[in-house]
C-alpha cells in the first residue's frame, strides 16, 4: 500500500498502524488489514482500496 | 414468495416456444426450423426435420391440408408463407431420403402393434428406432391400412418401406388377433382403424393417458375417431406413453404441449417489411431457387420484441419468462450458500412500460420488477444503496420542501398547482413563472401543492412509505376542497391518476395553451420533441406541448420513438446507482436519436440530457423565454437550495409568510472544490452538503487524521447507506480545500 504509516490520529496523536478492520454489507461479514489508530481505533481506508477491491466486493454481494 | 407469483406476470410470454404455424400443424412440425434449413438451401437437413415431424414425409405432405398457413404471421401483412410448396420442394430436391439408423443397444421389451395402418406404423417405427422389439399384426396381406386403396398408394407404400428399411420389425400379415391375452408382450397398441375391432375396450379408453381398462393395452388413431393425420400423431404419442409405462407398469397422463389456442399467438409484425409471394415459374412447383426465395419471406417467428426495443432487457438477454423464474429462484437464496442472479437486473429497469406496448400479449416487465423490488424490501434483502440517494432527496421534498396552501385569505380553491419536486429544483423560475401565470389566468383561484409525488418510494419498492405519502397528499388535497390539480410533470400526473383517481387533473401546458402567453420565445428554429415515457398515456399533455412549441414558431420534428412509443430518458425507476453503465448508455442513445435540440416537458429529461451536453429546452423555457437550452444543470446541493429557496420566495410573495430554510452542518464553511471533484461527485451522487457536513464534523469533533506528507486531513462521514471520505486542507485564512472525495456502501466496525 502506497499510503505511508506517517498518518496520525488527531485525537490521540498516535501514528496509525496496520490492523484488522471488519466490514459488513448485506448481512455478510469479512475483514481486511487497514490503517487504524492503536488507541481509539479510528480507521483510514484509502481511495484505491475503496474504488478497487471494495467496490468489487460490493458489486458481487449485490448480485452474482 | 409463493411459487408462480412472479411467473404470473410473464405468463403470456411465448418467446422460445414454437411459432404459431407449428401449433396449427396436426403433426406439430417445427416449421421455423424446417424453413431455416430451406433458406440455406440445405435440403438434407430440411428433410430430416420433415421426417422427425411427419414420420412418413411423402404421405403427410401429400395428404395434409396445410392449416399451418392459416396461422402464419405473414398473413397479418400479406400472403402467408407457402409452407406446402416448400415441403414439396424439399421432397423433390433432397438427394437421399434413405432412413438413418442409430447404433443403440437392443432393448429386451417386446411390444405388439395390432393394425398396420398409419397410426400403428408410426408407433412401430418410433419404438423400433429406439430398438424395442416390435411385432406388428395385421389381417391384411401388407401394411398401409386404408391407404392401400388410395390412388397414390404406390408412392405411400414406398415411403413406408423406406422409413422401415433399417429397422428390424416383425411384420405378421394375414394374422387376425383374436385375443389380447399375449403375455409375452410388455405393451400392446391397438390401432385397428376406423370401425376396427376394439376388443370391447373402447368405452374404457382414457383420452388423457391413451390407456384402456386392460393393463398394458393402449388405444388410439382412427379407431378412437380421429382423422388420418392425427392418427399418426397418436401413434407417436403412444410410443412415448408405452416407453414411460414399460419400466414400472404405471400409466401417466399425457401433457398436450401443442394446445391449438397457441396457434393464434403471433409475433408483432408492425415493423416488418412486406414481401410478395415468391414467383412459381412452373405450375408443378417451385424450382430450388424459388423455394429458397419463398422461404426467405419467413420471419422464423420467435418473439423477442421487448428485448429488441429495451436496452435493459437486451443487455441481460434473458427472456421475460426466465426473468420471472429467476425472481422466484432469488427469493429462495440462502445468504452465504447461493447467490442472487437477478438483483441488478430488476434494479436496472426504468419501469417505463415500453415493453408492454410492443408485446403481442401485453406483458409488462415493470409489473414484475415492481413486484420483485417490493418483495425484496419486505424481506429486508434489497440493497438499500440502490435507492437511498433518491429516498433522502424525496424526504427533503416531502418535509422541508413541502407546502399545501389555498390562495391567501381562502380555505379552499377550485384549482391547485402541483409542480412536482424536480421542476423547481432544476430551475425555480419554471415554477414561479407558471404559478404567476396560473394566478392571473384563474383570478387567483389557484392553490399551491409543493411536494414530491412519491414516485421515488414507489420505484424503490417501498410500498408502505409510498402509501403514506399518497395519504398525506390526498388529505391535503381534500382540505383544499378537492381542487382540479394542474401538473407540469407527467410522472406526477401518472402517480395521481393511479393512486388518487378521484381527482380531476389537467396539464399545465393545456392551461397555458388556453391562454396564449406573450413572452414566448422560440430560441431555436427547429427542434425534436422528446416525450417522457410517462406521457405515453397522456395525449392531452403531448398535444398541448406540441402546439405551444409550434405557436412559438419552432419547426418540430418527431423522433423515431414518440407519443405512444415514447422511451424513457433513463431517469425512470432510478437505476443509476444500481447500473450506472446502462444508465449512461440509455441517456446517450436518447440524445443521439436526433441531431437537433430537444424540446422536453419533464425536468428530469431536461437535466439528464443537459448533463451530457445535449442542447435541451424545457417547453417552459420557450413559453417564458427563460433559456436557450444551454443552461448548466444544477448540482445536487444546488437542487436542494433551489427547492427551498423557491418555497421561501413563493410563501413570501403570495402569503407573506417568512419561511426559514434550515441550516445544514458546514454550510458556511469557506470551501473550494476543484472542478474535477465537482464532476466526480455528480457522477457518484455525492452531494456537496455531505462533504461540508463531513468536514464540519471532523473539525468540531477532532475525529480526523492528519497526513504530514501533504498536510491534509482525512475523515469519514456516514450518511444514509453511504460512508463518505474526505481529504482536505486548510489555509492560513481558514479556507478549506477538498483534495479527495470517495464513498462506499459497506460499513466497517470501529
Ligand atoms: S414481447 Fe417480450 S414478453 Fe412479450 S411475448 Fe415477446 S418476448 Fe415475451
Ligand atoms: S412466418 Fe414462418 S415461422 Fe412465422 S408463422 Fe409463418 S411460416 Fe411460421
Ligand atoms: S419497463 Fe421499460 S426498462 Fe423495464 S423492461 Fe419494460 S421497456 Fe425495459
Ligand atoms: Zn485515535
Amino acid at each position: 500500500m502506497s499510503e505511508s504509516t506517517q498518518i496520525i490520529c488527531c485525537k490521540c496523536q498516535k501514528p496509525l498502524e496496520m490492523k484488522r478492520v471488519d466490514f459488513d454489507y448485506l448481512n455478510q461479514f469479512f475483514h481486511t488489514d487497514a490503517l487504524r489508530c492503536p488507541e481509539c481505533g479510528m480507521v483510514y481506508i484509502p481511495e484505491d482500496l475503496v474504488e478497487g477491491k471494495m467496490a468489487e466486493v460490493e458489486t458481487s454481494l449485490e448480485d452474482k | 414468495m409463493i411459487e408462480g407469483a412472479a411467473q404470473a406476470f410473464t405468463k403470456g410470454c411465448f418467446s422460445g416456444e414454437f411459432a404459431s404455424c407449428s401449433y396449427a400443424c396436426p403433426l406439430h412440425l417445427d416449421i421455423r426450423s424446417f424453413i431455416e434449413k430451406v433458406q440455406r438451401g440445405s435440403w438434407t437437413s430440411a428433410y430430416r426435420v420433415l421426417r422427425d415431424g411427419f414420420i412418413f414425409p411423402d404421405i403427410v405432405v401429400e395428404l395434409c391440408e396445410h392449416s399451418c398457413q392459416e396461422h402464419c404471421a405473414r398473413k397479418l401483412c400479406g400472403d402467408p408463407i407457402n409452407i406446402c410448396e416448400l415441403e414439396k420442394a424439399c421432397l423433390r430436391y433432397v438427394k437421399s431420403k434413405e432412413a438413418i439408423s442409430y447404433n443403440i443397444p437392443a432393448k429386451p421389451n417386446k411390444i405388439a402393434i395390432v393394425g398396420a395402418g398409419l397410426s400403428g406404423l408410426a408407433c412401430a417405427l418410433r419404438l423400433s428406432v429406439k430398438k424395442f422389439q416390435v411385432t406388428v399384426f395385421d389381417s391384411n396381406d401388407g401394411y398401409g391400412g386404408i391407404l392401400r386403396d388410395h390412388p397414390k398408394a404406390e408412392l405411400f407404400l414406398e415411403d413406408i418401406k423406406r422409413q422401415f428399411a433399417k429397422e428390424k420389425v416383425d411384420f405378421r400379415f394375414n394374422t387376425r388377433i383374436e385375443s389380447l391375452d399375449m403375455p409375452e408382450f410388455g405393451a400392446i397398441y391397438l390401432a385397428t382403424g376406423k370401425g376396427g375391432d376394439d376388443f370391447g375396450l373402447l368405452d374404457s379408453w382414457n383420452p388423457k393417458t391413451f390407456a384402456t381398462a386392460k393393463h398394458g393395452v393402449f388405444m388410439g388413431g382412427m379407431l378412437v375417431g380421429v382423422g388420418l393425420l392425427q392418427s399418426i400423431d397418436h401413434g407417436a404419442i403412444i410410443s412415448r406413453q408405452i416407453e414411460k409405462f414399460l419400466p414400472t407398469g404405471t400409466v401417466y397422463e399425457y401433457v398436450d404441449e401443442y394446445p391449438i389456442e397457441k396457434s393464434d399467438r403471433y409475433i408483432n409484425v408492425e415493423n416488418k417489411e412486406p414481401a410478395d409471394l415468391a414467383l412459381m415459374s412452373n405450375a408443378d412447383g417451385y424450382t430450388a431457387e424459388e423455394a429458397i426465395a419463398e422461404a426467405k419471406r419467413c420471419f422464423r417467428c420467435d418473439c423477442k420484441n421487448c428485448l429488441e426495443t429495451c436496452e435493459m432487457l437486451d443487455s441481460y438477454h434473458k427472456i421475460p419468462s426466465r426473468m420471472a423464474n429467476d425472481v422466484y429462484k432469488d427469493s429462495l437464496v440462502m445468504e452465504g450458500f447461493s447467490s442472487r442472479v437477478i438483483t441488478r437486473e430488476i434494479s436496472s429497469c426504468n419501469m417505463c412500460g415500453l415493453c408492454k406496448t410492443g408485446c403481442p400479449t401485453a406483458v409488462d416487465i415493470s409489473d414484475l420488477v415492481l413486484f420483485a423490488r417490493r418483495d425484496r424490501v419486505e424481506h429486508g434483502n434489497y440493497p438499500k444503496a440502490f435507492h437511498d440517494f433518491w429516498l433522502r432527496q424525496m424526504d427533503t421534498a416531502i418535509n422541508e420542501g413541502s407546502a399545501f396552501l389555498a390562495p391567501e385569505g381562502h380555505e379552499t380553491c377550485s384549482f391547485a398547482f402541483f409542480p412536482g419536486c424536480q421542476l423547481g429544483a432544476s430551475n425555480p423560475d419554471y415554477t414561479k413563472e407558471s404559478y404567476a401565470l396560473l394566478t392571473q389566468q384563474l383570478n387567483s383561484d389557484v392553490g399551491l401543492m409543493l411536494s414530491c409525488c412519491g414516485a421515488p418510494a414507489y420505484w424503490a419498492g417501498e410500498e408502505e412509505k409510498h402509501q403514506k405519502i399518497i395519504e398525506k397528499i390526498r388529505n391535503e388535497w381534500e382540505k383544499l376542497g378537492q381542487p382540479v390539480v394542474i401538473f407540469a410533470c407527467a410522472t406526477c400526473a401518472r402517480v395521481w391518476q393511479q393512486f388518487i383517481p378521484e381527482a380531476n387533473i389537467v396539464s399545465l401546458y393545456e392551461m397555458i395553451k388556453q391562454k396564449p402567453h406573450q413572452k414566448g420565445k422560440p430560441f431555436v428554429e427547429e427542434a425534436a420533441v422528446f416525450d417522457p415515457c410517462k406521457a405515453r398515456e397522456n395525449s392531452q399533455m403531448r398535444t398541448s406541448v406540441r402546439s405551444l412549441a409550434t405557436d412559438a414558431g419552432i419547426k418540430l420534428n418527431e423522433l423515431q420513438f414518440h407519443d405512444e412509443k415514447a422511451k424513457c430518458c433513463g431517469w425512470g425507476g432510478h437505476i443509476q446507482a444500481a447500473n450506472k453503465e446502462l444508465f449512461d448508455k440509455i441517456v446517450t442513445n436518447r440524445i443521439e436519436a436526433a441531431d437537433l435540440p430537444y424540446i422536453v416537458y419533464c425536468a428530469n429529461c431536461r437535466d439528464v440530457f443537459a448533463a451530457k451536453g445535449k442542447r435541451c429546452l424545457h417547453i417552459l423555457d420557450v413559453v417564458f423565454g427563460l433559456d436557450d437550452g444551454s443552461r448548466q444543470v444544477p448540482n445536487i446541493k444546488e437542487r436542494r437550495d433551489n427547492s427551498l429557496k423557491l418555497k421561501q420566495d413563493l410563501l413570501k410573495q403570495y402569503w407573506n409568510i417568512d419561511y426559514q430554510i434550515p441550516v445544514l452542518p458546514g454550510e458556511d464553511l469557506q470551501l473550494d472544490i476543484p472542478p474535477e471533484l465537482v464532476q466526480k461527485m455528480e457522477e457518484q451522487m455525492i452531494s456537496e452538503t455531505t462533504v461540508r457536513a463531513a468536514i464540519a464534523h471532523a473539525e468540531e469533533s477532532n475525529e480526523k487524521m492528519f497526513d504530514p506528507q501533504d498536510n491534509t486531513y482525512i475523515s469519514s462521514y456516514i450518511e444514509g447507506e453511504f460512508t463518505c471520505w474526505v481529504r482536505y486542507s486548510q489555509d492560513d485564512e481558514g479556507k478549506y480545500k477538498l483534495h479527495k472525495v470517495y464513498s462506499h456502501r459497506m460499513k466497517f466496525t470501529v
